[in-house]
């Protein structure tokens, strides 16, 4: 498995051609939650007072997606924003801040952030959650964040996003931990819960 | 005294505009539901 990124860490990361011009700079990402992949990524401009660009990096076009940097061959490969994301699914599809439930109906936490995998996949392979009551006992000062596997059942809106039951067997403390875990959880849930 | 107008209108009109872009450029995660061969699809 490729390196595991926070998508928010995604945020202003360099746009970068092959040729090593920074064309840009990322702004929101975007993925597609039935297939659990990033279909791209919108963008900003590069200078101090520039803001967002009409044009966005549909996934197609990323040539690999870095710690530092997000590689396209080169800047013709941007397309136009709607290509990438319509103007009323970025205003209905934020997913931060929405709540955890699982297909049995228990609320986890709250969604803070989508683990995303490197390279040339863009695998969406978890969540950041603040957990909640049902993930974590005790009381709400000792509650805290977690990794938890995406699940293959998922479906996410603006309002809530739901995950396997057992996918809550499955969390960890931090991302190198969680990678295992998702191989454990992807292989037949043969990993051994916490 | 007008020089102190003066500058404090500056960096008011300064932290404004940062404020502004700063909330412009900061980015977050969109989920979309997009059909099988439909845009964006790879």
């Amino acid at each position: 498995m490729n390196e595991l990124m926070a998508a928010r860490s995604l945020t202003t990361l360099p746009v970068v051609t092959l040729g090593g011009e920074a064309v840009a700079q990322v702004k929101d990402t975007v993925f597609d939650a039935a297939a659990g992949r990033v279909t791209g990524f919108t963008l900003s401009g590069r200078g101090l007072l520039s803001g967002p660009l009409k044009l966005s990096l549909p996934w197609a076009a990323v040539h690999s997606l870095g710690h530092d940097a997000v590689m396209i061959v080169d800047a013709g490969a941007l397309a136009d924003t709607p290509v990438v994301v319509a103007r009323r699914e970025a205003q209905q599809g934020r997913v931060l801040h929405a709540k955890v439930l699982t297909d049995e109906g228990a609320e986890v936490g709250t969604v803070l952030d989508v683990v995303v995998e490197g390279g040339t996949s863009g695998r969406v392979v978890g969540f950041r959650i603040a957990a909640g009551k049902a993930l974590v006992q005790g009381s709400r000062r000792r509650r805290h964040r977690v990794y938890v596997p995406r699940g293959e059942t998922l479906a996410v809106s603006g309002r809530a996003l739901v995950i396997p039951a057992d996918a809550t067997r499955y969390v960890a403390d931090d991302l190198p931990s969680f990678a295992a875990r998702v191989g454990a959880f992807h292989e037949g849930r043969e990993g051994t819960p916490p | 005294m007008w020089l102190v107008v003066v500058v404090a209108a500056l960096a008011a009109v300064t932290v404004v505009t940062l404020a502004v872009q700063a909330g412009r450029r900061s980015g977050t995660v969109i989920a979309v539901r997009r059909r099988p061969g439909g845009k964006g699809e790879r």
